[in-house]
């Protein structure tokens, strides 16, 4: 058996000319393959594009293309952890108050 | 075996020429803006195969059959067909069977808007999954705060 190996590679794209404007666009490419060439192969491509160059008369201006289902999840896994870890605290903080109670009765 | 394997390098390249054009869209021009969509493109494959026959698959058994003697060994160690020592009920069936699959995915991300103002990046929300994840995200809140007024609770009943 052979372990999967993963390739990431940024690769530029064919610019796309827009009147006066040029964007070149790149794109990161995530290649992941592996298996046994005598019992059978796997492999995964993903393409996700980062940004775009824009170039214009007024000079070239680098553009981000955000992934914003992306990002929204991890705002939302963030609060959710966020959320579990003040539950936690205040249900120590109880219990210790709690415990304390019992001690002085 | 070499059809396959020549199969396979095949199929390996024709996944490796991922294309930056798949991902950024023809431009469509709307008035007089220009609108370029973005997608997130994945594709895989996978395929798997395996073939048994009698004298390899049992070549082993075989050579270390108590009844073997030593010209059969080296006959099959020679790679010979047949083992005398093979009975019928030892020698397995010959065979050959393989399997594949493929699949790919695009969702669009953002798009690229070129007009009179500028160039712009506007970025595609998947609601579906915001929603979903929302709802995940809501439940998992009001089990925490459930879990916290209970501990509370009991906290001021254990006092009384």
């Amino acid at each position: 058996m052979i372990l999967p190996t993963q390739r990431t590679r940024v690769i530029a794209g064919t610019p796309i000319v827009v009147g006066e404007r040029r964007l070149l666009p790149s794109v990161v490419v995530t290649t992941m393959e592996g298996g046994n060439p005598e019992k059978g192969i796997f492999r995964f491509v993903k393409a996700r594009p980062i940004s775009v160059v824009e170039e214009g008369a007024e000079g070239a201006r680098w553009l981000e293309i955000p992934n914003a289902t992306a990002n929204r999840l991890s705002q939302m896994a963030g609060i959710g952890v966020g959320v579990a870890a003040v539950s936690v605290l205040l249900i120590g903080l109880f219990r210790l108050w709690r415990g304390r109670q019992k001690i002085k009765d | 075996m070499d059809e396959i394997k020549a199969m396979l390098e095949k199929i390996g390249a024709v996944v490796d020429n991922v294309n930056v054009d798949a991902v950024f869209g023809k431009p469509e021009t709307t008035g007089e803006r220009v609108l370029i969509p973005v997608a997130e493109i994945a594709y895989g494959f996978g395929v798997g195969f395996g073939t048994a026959s009698p004298q390899c698959y049992h070549k082993e058994e075989a050579c270390s059959c108590h009844e073997a003697d030593e010209d059969e060994k080296e006959a099959c160690d020679a790679g010979a067909e047949e083992h005398s020592c093979c009975g019928e009920g030892e020698a397995g069936a010959a065979g050959a069977g393989g399997g594949g699959g493929a699949g790919g995915r695009a969702r669009p991300i953002a798009y690229i808007e070129v007009g009179p103002d500028g160039t712009k990046v506007e970025p595609i929300m998947d609601e579906q999954k915001i929603a979903l994840a929302g709802i995940l995200l809501g439940a998992w809140a009001v089990g925490w705060i459930g879990l916290v007024l209970k501990t509370l609770f009991q906290t001021l009943t254990s006092k009384k």
